[in-house]
């Protein structure tokens, strides 16, 4: 068992022994879950800041991207067979759709004047005179 | 004797907390998520990826230079406005500023083709225009949150001329080969940028929260048992959903962008190096005159301290400050702990600049 493991639980023991006020088991036990989660946490990034744990970690990632690929490609084949659009065809009509949107948007401007906005209700407009209070003024100086 | 009654004492109240443990967990599985954004707001601009949001404001008369919050790309804006009294937007608020935050939706599979230039060159000129429009002032502070604060950089470097009138970022880095995790898992050797981008379009969500995931392996685990052991706490079991829910709230990055930072940040530290380049026009930090003030978090775990500390040194301005505070990349900007000693230092620090 690592020592960060145990630290808690002897405390707790030694604590009897010495003839100390002991540490409760509860508070005891919170405080090795803390040390094993920073010690884990440690161990997992030495661990991952190893090339060979990227390169694994990236190999994964590769394997998943290329079954990704050909599962897409596959589909691709099998909609456009079946005479439907595929993602890249769908992709596609909804660029063109932002485009309308804007379209829609700038219309929207020169039609109202204020572009963009979806605000129902009159924003309140206070005085924009507000100076700060004098003592930070005088510590910022 | 006294000490058999400590003991009994003290089994009593874990025995409570156990019921109570019960009582609630069963209560936390069946409520709903927490609600977030309280602060009343209007949409200015809504358009793909991007959102520009105007909040009302909560006091009678405001500084007359209104502040725009820039949320980094991969999480939502929220974090800013997590609950009453929890919300750095209701603080500024309260305290006499206009505000307005630049958020981000997920960007659209069609969207995939944004890049670093559509976000610096197009996106927050936009906005801050906007904001000129709306409060009729010719100038704007500008607060961005860690890759915020990068592109709020590159924006202020690129415009020195306006209309920004002060810049603050908090967790920002700057040399990225400091971040050495990132580095470790974007390795050039194993890392194919483009074969994800090709296969995705779009960076996923999952996959990036799985590499946040991957530098506190022990951190879900760990988190889950202190959950469940102040599940009788009601006040710890708010701030924990809140926090949760936004943690995993991440949004997925656009693609060209995401390559674009992969190869020219993390590989090539063009920003560290003065080599970074926006649309080819070169973005040099030492451009950037307006009073700055940069904010580090002691235990950031994804910005660590090396990471951002050369900025004091890079930036051109003269009126430049830089505050290290107690706590982690998330504790700096939300949470309990922001409260105390964040918000009030960047109250300070923008009243005298924001006249």
């Amino acid at each position: 068992m690592p020592e960060t493991l145990d630290r808690a639980p002897r405390a707790f023991i030694v604590g009897n022994m010495t003839g100390e006020t002991p540490k409760d088991p509860f508070t005891a036990f919170r405080d090795m879950v803390t040390q094993w989660e920073t010690t884990a946490n440690e161990w997992g990034n030495k661990m991952m800041s190893t090339p060979e744990a990227v390169q694994a970690m990236q190999m994964g990632t590769a394997t998943t991207l290329k079954v990704k690929e050909a599962t897409a490609d596959t589909m691709a084949k099998a909609l456009s067979a079946a005479n439907m659009p595929s993602k890249a065809d769908v992709e596609a009509i909804g660029e063109r759709l932002l485009a309308v949107e804007a379209q829609l948007a700038r219309i929207e401007a020169l039609l109202t004047g204020r572009a963009d906005s979806v605000a129902a209700v009159p924003v309140p407009r206070p005085k924009r005179t507000k100076t700060p209070p004098a003592k930070a003024v005088a510590k910022a100086k | 004797m006294t000490e058999q009654a400590g003991i009994l004492e003290k089994a009593q109240s874990e025995f409570e907390r156990a019921m109570q443990r019960n009582i609630k967990g069963l209560g936390y599985f069946t409520s709903p998520a927490p609600v977030v954004g309280p602060c009343v707001k209007d949409t200015l601009i809504a358009r793909g990826t991007l959102r520009l949001y105007h909040y009302r404001p909560l006091a009678d008369e405001v500084y007359r230079v209104p502040i725009m919050l820039v949320m980094a790309t991969t999480n939502r804006g929220y974090i800013f406005d997590l609950a009453p009294g929890q919300s750095l937007v209701e603080f500024l608020l309260k305290a006499g500023y206009d505000v307005f935050m630049v958020d981000w939706e997920a960007p659209r599979p069609e969207e995939k083709n944004l890049g670093i230039d559509d976000y610096v060159l197009d996106f927050l000129p936009s906005c801050a225009a906007k904001v000129i429009e709306t409060t009729g002032e010719p100038d704007i502070n500008v607060v961005g949150y860690c890759f915020g604060g990068v592109l709020s950089l590159l924006w202020a470097s690129l415009h020195p001329d306006g209309p920004l009138k002060s810049l603050v970022t908090f967790t920002t880095p700057v040399d990225f080969t400091k971040m050495e995790l990132f580095q470790a898992w974007a390795d050039k050797r194993f890392f194919d940028v483009d074969r994800l981008i090709d296969t995705y379009g779009n960076a996923p969500a999952d996959y990036l929260l799985t590499v946040f995931d991957l530098w506190r392996p022990a951190g879900r685990a760990a988190a889950t048992f202190r959950l469940w052991d102040n599940y009788w706490n009601d006040e710890f079991v708010k701030g924990y959903r809140l926090i949760e829910r936004w943690s995993n709230d991440m949004l997925p990055l656009a693609g060209r962008y995401f390559k674009e930072t992969t190869e020219q940040l993390m590989w090539d530290n063009a920003l560290f190096n003065d080599r970074m380049e926006v649309a080819g026009r070169p973005a040099r930090l030492s451009n950037i005159k307006v009073p700055y003030m940069h904010v580090a978090a002691e235990h950031d775990h994804i910005v660590p301290r090396p990471a951002s500390e050369p900025l004091m040194g890079m930036i051109g301005s003269e009126d430049k400050t830089e505050l290290v505070l107690k706590g982690g990349h998330v504790s700096l900007v939300g949470g309990a702990n922001a409260v105390r000693r964040l918000w009030p230092q960047l109250d300070l620090w923008l009243q005298e600049r924001s006249v």
